[in-house]
């Protein structure tokens, strides 16, 4: 088991016990007055091996207490280029969504975007990890602790550290929000077997994406992601998964732009496996 | 270099210029002196009390109070005398003595109990606070402490400290404080001298106090005595009781979470007595019961042992031995198990080498360590850390005159840190990790002078030499700004490999304004060499320690104040003291945005170097006499922190800066038989970070972050209730008894403990915050025995 997944199952533990002995407890929604910021862009850019261009999307920030709408930044230009010689303008699809034409993710491959607007420019580097770790096996299994069905994913660590993955998990077509994270730090070279452990899963909600029923159709996707992106994500599941009994000061997550922008771009591998739950 | 020799020098000098003045004003006189020495006790237990305060009645602003161990020494012109003993809790006693040589007086002072009516109980030494140099002390009465209405009613002396002026609890139901704007990992917390490095069981619910064993607790909040040192903000002094000598007893209580007995009696009657107490929780009993196999197959409770035995050869040499365990084990149907707990063991010597000079020699282990267990799928592992001390510690205490003490000593301290590593077999899918564990040397002397310059003007200096040594073996590396290794080097053992020394001068003078009033001023500046790294306001046992190193600078923090004390009413019934205090703080520690610190080797690369100031004004009204008694405090305060890495080096409040806070405490003696008890507080709430804004990202909603702790949690407020009802004693029967009830938070006010952020469940396209409150109101109730 990894870093983040230890200290997930520790501090839901912890949540768990908190509230046991906390039994008169209780939560309620407050409304608090927040301080505003200046918006801020968003820029999240992916490029997968999968045959498919890069896709960014540029957007801003909006007020904390507002409905979320989230405005798309337009007429950004949108360069990548890679260590092969590759290079391409992204055009403007839709408002704040720029799609690539001729670059492919291509494992080994290292690759640039850049993003000028407003006067500004951002610029992020991802490497797509090479070679590819295959995605072994998706499986199912009943929880240790309590009786839920929960997927397990199958891989083989190559010796030497340094690779990291990120698995999403899609019940019946619906994605987790969930970003599942693993790297090596602890399984250099080894096969892993790892349960994606996802919040709650109590109720039977038939929507609750946390719960798995037999007959469900699951999906997973797992990447291959290269330590940036991985240090991105990892920062972001900190503030994602704050844990009201143990509190933490919070923090932006760690960019891999330049900048100052919000986000990330990730270059990475996407393998699907795709089981009925029994 | 050239500072420190200049230092070294300046220490020297000043060193010789105090043995010059007790040279000249302790001797010379001794002709026509003699010294008054002995140990004060109780009458009907042998318990040794430490703080009673020996004066006497003829010379005005002559006395002393006796040490730890009971012994007191005082010097004097011969003559006729009348010497007064009297403690809190106690009857006064005193003798009429003539003079001529010196001559031991050991007083054994008669309890004053319950029977409000029977005896004049003297009040906590109400003058010591008048004619002493030393501020910023407060002391807890046990007996206050048992009737203070606490959660889920276990008596608990870190809850209960507080509740004082200037101590603030780092959050509900936590185990850590805050003194004077302080950290959590800057309380040196002593339990019979040895360091107690997790104070808190279950999440920090409960302190690891187990409050039966307890003789006294002395909290130091600033202007330490030069025989303290290693922690910034405070001492928590806690010392054991040493046992009955005169007559076997027991004494216990079930209490809705634990359960707790006591033995405790003679070794040789009136020469060596011992004492064992144990605690221990029972919810795992009901998991037991549970009809879920999970729910059975769980594990959950803690326990606490103290033990501790005493023998005195003659009146001259004196053995003790105090011990403790304790332990948490929280496990999950055998995938998941975490243990974790303290050790401590203690044995000292005290000595008697004449009448003036006391001297005690310690020796003392102490260790925490954790250990996780995790089993799941084919995911078999371990992770274990621990951190151990070995210490040697010698005290001395030298009566140079009737107007003058000196305390002098030196301790060493070998600390052994094995950060938590893994601990796996290759069948399994995790690897083992490095025991990167690595070792220093604590070392310190000092002195101190306690000298009553005039009838009216005392003084105490002190001057400790802290010094800190790396050694080897292990490994330690070099980073860049950004925190990336830069080259690592490995050393071989029986090697210093890095030392730092510091210079702690202490002073404090107190000008007796008259009869009731006294005014203080105090300086004190503290070293540490151990840093506790948590990301988390909550007391985690997975926290870790770091000591000083190459990279990790010795902390250091100055700090004045001033105070005001006065007695008020009639018998001295009431005592004012207002204090204020600076406190400058230097190399603190915090780390950069999102640090992992779990089987980080590299977290030094990780870790932000900044200063921090701390200052405040605290009232205490207190009234330890009569039916009523407890206190009244008010903190206006502020604690901030500067990081050139953190809010683009701007100032930001500390978590715990809680500007204003309130507390009163009050236990009113009903009857003889009842007693009732309540607690109010109220504060300001901790500085943090709310969200600025919001974006969306990998599908999802998340929070933008702007400044560190600009915001605030809103005001906590807080009354607990109780009531103690004791079974009126039946003469010839051995057997006492009494019952506590308590509600804790009995206006049911949902406390924020905490705010968080999230998309709402019932309508996506909303972000809310949600409050987490842990109690609202909590009954409990205890029955105490004792026979």
């Amino acid at each position: 088991m990894t870093n983040k997944a230890r200290r997930r199952s520790v501090s839901s533990l912890f949540a768990a016990l908190g509230l046991l002995l906390a039994g008169t407890g209780c939560q309620k929604v407050v409304t608090l007055t927040l301080q505003t910021s200046a918006s801020q862009l968003v820029i999240e850019g992916n490029l997968a091996d999968d045959g498919q261009p890069a896709q960014v999307s540029l957007s801003t920030s909006a007020d904390y207490t507002t409905t979320n709408s989230f405005a798309p930044v337009s007429g950004a230009t949108v360069t990548l280029t890679d260590n092969a010689g590759g290079r391409e303008t992204l055009r403007e699809a839709t408002p704040g969504q720029y799609v690539g034409s001729t670059l492919r993710g291509v494992a080994g491959r290292a690759y640039t975007l850049r993003v000028e607007t407003g006067g500004a420019v951002y610029v992020a580097l991802s490497t797509l990890p090479a070679p590819v770790v295959p995605f072994d096996k998706l499986s199912t299994q009943l929880s240790a602790v309590g009786s839920n069905i929960q997927a397990v994913v199958d891989y083989t660590d190559p010796a030497g550290t340094g690779n990291s993955y990120l698995f999403r998990q899609y019940r019946n077509g619906r994605l987790n929000p969930t970003i599942f994270l693993q790297n090596d730090q602890f399984t250099d070279g080894k096969h892993v077997s790892q349960v994606l452990r996802t919040m709650g899963g109590g109720t039977t909600d038939p929507n609750n994406l946390n719960k798995l029923v037999a007959g469900d159709s699951l999906q997973v996707e797992m990447q291959n992601v290269d330590s940036g992106v991985y240090e991105y994500f990892r920062t972001l599941n900190q503030i994602l998964t704050t844990n009201p009994i143990i509190t933490t000061t919070p923090a932006n997550p760690k960019t891999n732009f330049s900048g100052g922008a919000l986000g990330y771009f990730s270059a990475h591998s996407k393998r699907i496996k795709r089981i009925k739950v029994m | 270099m050239r500072g420190i020799a200049y230092l070294m020098h300046k220490h020297v000098l000043l060193t010789g210029l105090w043995l010059l003045l007790w040279l000249a004003l302790g001797p010379a006189a001794a002709q026509t002196r003699a010294t008054l020495s002995g140990t004060v006790q109780d009458a009907t237990s042998g318990e040794t009390l430490t703080g009673a305060t020996v004066r006497v009645r003829e010379l005005r602003g002559v006395g002393t109070g006796a040490n730890a161990y009971g012994f007191y020494s005082l010097t004097v012109p011969v003559g006729t005398y009348t010497l007064e003993a009297s403690f809190v809790g106690y009857a006064a006693q005193t003798r009429t003595l003539t003079l001529t040589g010196s001559q031991r007086v050991d007083f054994k002072l008669q309890p004053g109990g319950s029977q409000l009516n029977e005896v004049v109980v003297t009040g906590r030494s109400a003058d010591a606070n008048i004619s002493k140099a030393q501020m910023g002390v407060e002391q807890l009465d046990m007996k206050q402490v048992a009737k203070v209405p606490v959660l889920f009613g276990e008596r608990d002396i870190i809850k209960t400290l507080t509740l004082l002026p200037g101590i603030k609890t780092a959050g509900e139901g936590s185990s850590g404080f805050s003194v004077r704007g302080g950290a959590v990992d800057q309380n040196l917390i002593l339990l019979d001298e040895a360091p107690v490095y997790n104070a808190s069981h279950l999440l920090g619910f409960f302190s690891t106090f187990n409050a039966d064993a307890i003789k006294d607790v002395t909290v130091y909040k600033g202007g330490m005595p030069a025989q303290y040192g290693g922690r910034l903000s405070s001492v928590v002094d806690i010392r054991m009781r040493d046992g009955n000598n005169q007559a076997l007893h027991g004494s216990g209580g079930i209490g809705l979470i634990a359960s707790r007995l006591a033995l405790e009696g003679p070794i040789v009657k009136g020469k060596g007595s011992f004492l064992v107490t144990g605690r221990r929780t029972y919810a795992d009993v009901f998991l037991k019961l549970s009809r879920n196999e999970t729910t059975r197959n769980s594990s959950l409770y803690f326990y606490d042992l103290n033990a501790k035995a005493n023998y005195a050869f003659d009146a001259r040499n004196r053995l003790y031995f105090s011990g403790y365990l304790g332990r948490d084990a929280l496990g999950l149907n055998n995938t998941f198990g975490q243990y974790y707990g303290n050790k401590t063991a203690t044995l000292r010597y005290n000595h008697l080498f004449s009448d003036r000079l006391f001297s005690n020699t310690s020796l003392i282990f102490s260790k925490y360590d954790y250990e996780i267990d995790i089993a799941s799928n084919d995911q078999n592992f371990s992770i274990i850390s621990k951190i151990q001390d070995l210490n040697l510690k010698q005290d001395f205490e030298y009566t140079a005159s009737a107007t003058q003490t000196l305390r002098f000593g030196a301790q060493a301290i070998y600390h052994t840190i094995t950060p938590g590593h893994v601990v796996a077999d290759a069948s399994s899918s995790v690897n083992a990790t490095a025991d990167r564990t690595n070792y220093s040397l604590e070392t310190a002397a000092y002195l101190s002078h306690e000298w009553q310059a005039a009838p009216r003007l005392n003084f105490t200096s002190g001057l400790r030499l802290s010094g800190f040594s790396l050694l080897g073996p292990g490994t330690y590396s070099t980073y860049d700004a950004a925190g990336t290794v830069l080259s690592s080097t490995t050393y071989p053992s029986g090697q210093f490999l890095k030392t730092y020394l510091r210079l702690e001068p202490r002073l404090a003078a107190s000008y007796q304004l008259s009869e009731a009033a006294t005014v203080k001023a105090s300086y004190a500046r503290n070293a540490q060499n151990l840093h506790l790294l948590s990301n988390s306001s909550t007391s985690l046992p997975t926290d870790m320690y770091v000591p000083t190193t190459f990279n990790v600078q010795p902390e250091a923090a100055d700090q004045v104040s001033l105070g005001y004390y006065r007695t008020l009413g009639p018998d001295k019934t009431y005592t004012l003291t207002v204090e204020t205090y600076y406190k400058a703080l230097r190399n603190q520690i915090d780390y950069r945005d999102g640090t992992s610190l779990r089987g980080n080797f590299d977290v030094e690369g990780s870790l932000l170097y900044g200063r921090g100031r701390a200052y405040g004004i605290e009232f205490l009204l207190r009234k330890d006499l009569g039916r009523l008694t407890g206190w009244l405090g008010y903190t206006l305060s502020k604690s901030q922190r500067q990081f050139a890495e953190i809010n683009g080096g701007a100032w930001f409040n500390a978590r715990q800066d809680r500007p204003h806070d309130v507390s009163v405490v009050a236990i009113y003696q009903a009857t003889p038989k009842w007693s009732f008890s309540g607690t109010f507080l109220a504060s300001t709430g901790n500085a943090v970070t709310y969200p600025v804004g919001k974006y969306q990202v990998a599908g999802q909603v998340v929070s933008y972050y702007g400044a560190r702790n600009a915001d605030r949690l809103p005001a906590y407020v807080r009354l607990d209730v109780g009531a103690t009802y004791e079974k009126p004693h039946q003469e010839g029967h051995r057997w006492r008894s009494s019952w506590t009830f308590s509600v804790y938070n009995l206006l049911g006010r949902e406390n924020p403990y905490s705010i968080t952020f999230e998309t709402n469940p019932n309508d996506a396209s909303k972000t809310q915050a949600l409050q987490t409150a842990l109690f609202r109101q909590v009954p409990s109730a205890t029955y105490n025995f004792s026979f």
